[in-house]
């Protein structure tokens, strides 16, 4: 192998696909980015065998060939390589030879026969070209939601599915759900995946700076996004989502429309005072145009604070894990939100004014 | 059978000696044989990555291992099995119960892909006289599903067990063949479907969408009257699954005979299968369900109480649970046995009042149908548009309140008894030859005790 590429650009798709080749102790090969010059471009490959991702560079190729480097040595070394503009890169050995103008430096690497395919998704049963930022937008406005432990991977995970026209983002731990959705212009024959939510958050950071659509592809087994620069891949969750249409409530009993920004610093006063299940309490008394939320710790002491707000309906006396609360309103973009009640330990919709692409429901907390 | 696992762990052995350790654990982990067909032998594998590296570079080493062991093996192929039956971690579960007091959501239990709830399945049905046919039906389709009986058109009032045998033919269907696409869904949401889909110009992605499935069972198609562009959808669909083969089973409130503004066609197909009805359950039934929901729920009562609830309740098994279930919550909550007496209370309370309507109402009722004078009615004018509404008030006071003869006459404008027998023996001939006039009692019937008794009284002509 023998190309010459830009440094800048080798540097961003290194940090790209490093973060993927983790460590891991049983198959070294896992720790190494594979290079691959042919035709016009560098390909960088690298995977942790759960989630796959290549990138390609332009590069100025003499000689097709791979090489098999491993990832942190190759990043930490291209953090700090300054200067020239131009980046050599040739294989001797079977190591990598980098060198510039003023640096030259030899990496001892991998045989490339080593390293994994990363499968394309074969037998294309589903797929829907969209853009980019959509695809970030929709797993960080619910990924918060989703389970942390791994005990149930249908819900440790972000679930999408296009549902009339629309494209929809949803993911729950089973205490609270958020849901994004938004418009797609194609038609399209895709009607649902689930990705867990580790290597939809790792989508998130690659897909982050990317403008323009990208292609989604599904079968049942696994899942990429790609775009001519980016191929990424990632096995999909079997098994079923729960039906969490069903748990949305029809109708409302009691509804606030409250500034955020009033909401996030009350909560977060209240949460100081909280006990350690970060239990804040609700009391709304819309006829005498009551809302104060307040919080008690036997330890710390207790605070009360008053929320101007409009209300309408029946009283309430409810009681939340402040965090659970804070979280939703990061995806909330708008300045107010209506937070809708739904009858005693029934679960609470919270959502921006006028925007109706985003919506969370929340359970309450035994007092 | 061949025991694959023990083929697999003999090839392992062989596998092993000729790759490195790390690569054995990593690429070999949570394989194993699912099947052998043809000398071709197909291997699970976890993921897309093993399965590409497994191919591409142990397939020699694979297939060699596994020909000194059975020597006619000709190919190997990997399939991806997602998910091995990884032991769930149910310590970490009951952790998070003890320390949390934060609520969850209700399980939501219906299956996405199916819409099958999971909870209907032949176990908990009851057989009796009042549903064998239907059952009967039911049992023949689960064993040649599109053949036997296609349609299968299931009907009955309300809450007596319609939606959970159909459901229940799904979910056997689903479970002896794994490999059918099974879908249940109430007839509201495909008009719902259906509508949307024409607003949206995406009607043919629904068309599309409901002909993947290999069985299709609709709920409550009364519904479907009147809808015109949904019922020529459900017509072509209708067509597609009979010409496929593939089963399609229907339920009702009524006969498709009595649907109102049911096209032709499609009535005409409704027909073409077989029709069951489920009536109301009698007493041996409503014992046996009372004491098989006695024990799904882990709780007893006494054999007075039960058969109390069992004489006392009429209507439907719905309401039977009801009852019972209110009968459990308050003994639960007096902390005692309840008396017969209690019960009787607590039915008087929870059970649907019968309506009651006087002779007057139902002459009201039935002059404000037929567009005439009520008064006419009570008096003597023989104008053709006044004595047939006059005869039917006579017909329905003698079949629906077993009135006498005699009273009907005296009610009605002091007539003798004779005139209103003629009258009753009038109708019922003519209903014989008119199916309009059929429709106009059924009408009136609804009027009168609401949708739900129209369909027993018309099966009772």
């Amino acid at each position: 192998m023998k190309a010459e590429c830009i440094k800048e650009k080798l540097k961003e798709a290194v940090f790209q696909v490093g973060k993927i080749s983790a460590k891991n102790l049983s198959l070294p090969i896992l720790e190494s980015i594979l290079i691959e010059a042919k035709g016009s471009e560098i390909v960088l490959k690298a995977t942790n065998l759960d989630i796959g991702l290549e990138v390609r560079i332009p590069a100025k190729v003499e000689k097709p060939g791979a090489v098999a480097v491993p990832g942190y040595l190759l990043g930490g070394f291209i953090q700090m390589l300054e200067g020239d503009n131009v980046v050599r890169l040739e294989a001797i050995n079977n190591n990598l030879s980098v060198s510039t103008k003023k640096n030259s430096t030899l990496i001892k690497s991998y045989s490339a026969d080593e390293f994994p395919n990363i499968p394309r998704v074969e037998e294309k049963e589903e797929s829907l070209s969209i853009e980019a930022f959509k695809i970030v937008s929709g797993i960080k406005a619910v990924s918060f939601s989703a389970l942390a432990s791994d005990i149930k991977p249908e819900i440790s995970s972000v679930y999408i599915y296009v549902d009339n026209g629309k494209l929809y983002f949803v993911s729950t731990d089973s205490s609270r759900l958020a849901e994004k959705k938004f418009d797609i212009k194609s038609e399209s024959n895709f009607s649902s995946s689930i990705i867990p939510i580790k290597n939809a958050n790792e989508l998130v950071r690659i897909m982050e700076n990317i403008t323009g659509d990208v292609i989604l592809d599904f079968n049942k087994n696994q899942m990429s996004v790609s775009n001519p620069q980016i191929y990424f891949t990632s096995r999909v969750v079997g098994g079923i989502f729960p039906d969490y249409r069903q748990i949305i409530p029809k109708e409302k009993k009691t509804e606030v429309v409250v500034l955020k920004q009033e909401m996030v610093d009350s909560i977060k006063l209240s949460s100081i005072f909280s006990d350690k299940f970060n239990q804040v309490t609700f009391k709304i008394i819309p006829s005498d145009s009551f809302f104060e939320i307040s919080s008690r710790n036997q330890d710390k002491g207790e605070s009360v604070t008053k929320i101007d707000a409009t209300l309408e309906g029946e009283d309430i006396d409810m009681s939340f894990n402040s965090r659970f609360f804070l979280d939703c309103l990061n995806s909330i973009k708008e300045d107010s939100i209506s937070i809708s009640f739904n009858g005693h330990q029934r679960p609470v919709i919270i959502k921006g004014i006028g925007d109706e692409s985003f919506t969370y429901l929340l359970m309450p907390m035994i007092k | 059978m061949t025991d694959y696992k023990k083929i697999w762990d003999e090839a392992l052995l062989e596998i092993e000696i000729g790759v490195s350790k790390a690569n054995f654990s990593t690429w070999f982990k949570n394989t194993y044989i699912s099947k052998q067909e043809e000398g071709t032998i197909y291997i699970n594998v976890p993921s897309a990555f093993v399965k590409d590296w497994l191919q591409n570079k142990y397939h020699k080493l694979i297939l060699k291992a596994l020909r000194e062991i059975i020597p006619d093996i000709r190919g190997v192929e990997y399939i991806i099995q997602k998910d091995p039956q990884a032991p769930k971690e149910i310590t970490l579960e009951t952790e998070n119960k003890s320390v949390s007091a934060q609520l969850k959501f209700n399980e939501p239990y219906v299956n996405r892909e199916d819409n099958l709830n999971p909870r209907y399945v032949f176990d908990g049905f009851i057989v009796g006289p009042f549903n064998e046919l239907a059952y009967a039906a039911a049992q023949a389709v689960i064993k040649n599903p599109g053949s036997t009986y296609n349609p299968l058109y299931i009907y009955g009032g309300t809450g007596l067990g319609k939606t959970h045998l159909i459901q229940a033919i799904g979910n056997h269907i689903k479970k002896s063949k794994p490999n059918s696409k099974v879908f249940y869904l109430a007839s509201e949401r495909y008009v719902t479907e259906i509508i949307n889909s024409i607003t949206n110009n995406t009607i043919n992605i629904t068309k599309e969408k409901y002909k993947k499935y290999d069985a299709l069972i609709i709920d409550d198609v009364q519904f479907f009257s009147k809808k015109d562009k949904v019922q020529e959808e459900m017509f072509h669909l209708f067509n597609d699954f009979y010409n496929n083969n593939k089963q399609i089973i229907f339920s009702s409130d009524k006969p498709p005979k009595y649907i109102q503004d049911l096209e032709e066609r499609l009535r005409s197909r409704f027909e073409g299968g077989m029709i069951v009805d489920i009536s109301k359950p009698e007493y041996e039934s409503k014992m046996a369900i009372l004491n098989n929901k006695l024990k799904a729920l882990n709780c007893s009562l006494p054999s007075e109480i039960l058969d109390f609830i069992a004489s006392s309740v009429q209507e439907s098994i719905r309401e039977l649970e009801g009852i019972l279930n209110a009968v459990i919550c308050q003994s639960q909550l007096k902390n005692r046995e309840l008396t017969v007496s209690d019960v009787k209370t607590l039915l008087k309370n929870n059970s649907r009042q019968q309506k009651s309507l006087s002779i007057k109402d139902i002459v009201r009722i039935i002059a404000e149908f037929y567009n005439v004078e009520e008064k006419h009615l009570y008096e003597k004018t023989r104008k053709r548009e006044v004595v047939k509404p006059r005869q039917i008030a006579m017909y329905i006071l003698r079949e629906n309140y077993n009135s006498s003869y005699p009273q009907i006459g005296e009610k009605l404008g002091g007539r003798d008894h004779t005139t209103v027998m003629h009258a009753c023996e009038k109708i019922k001939e003519d209903i014989k030859k008119s199916d309009n006039l059929m429709r106009e009692i059924d009408q009136i019937k609804t009027l009168l005790f609401g949708p739900e008794s129209r369909m027993s009284s018309a099966v009772s002509i």
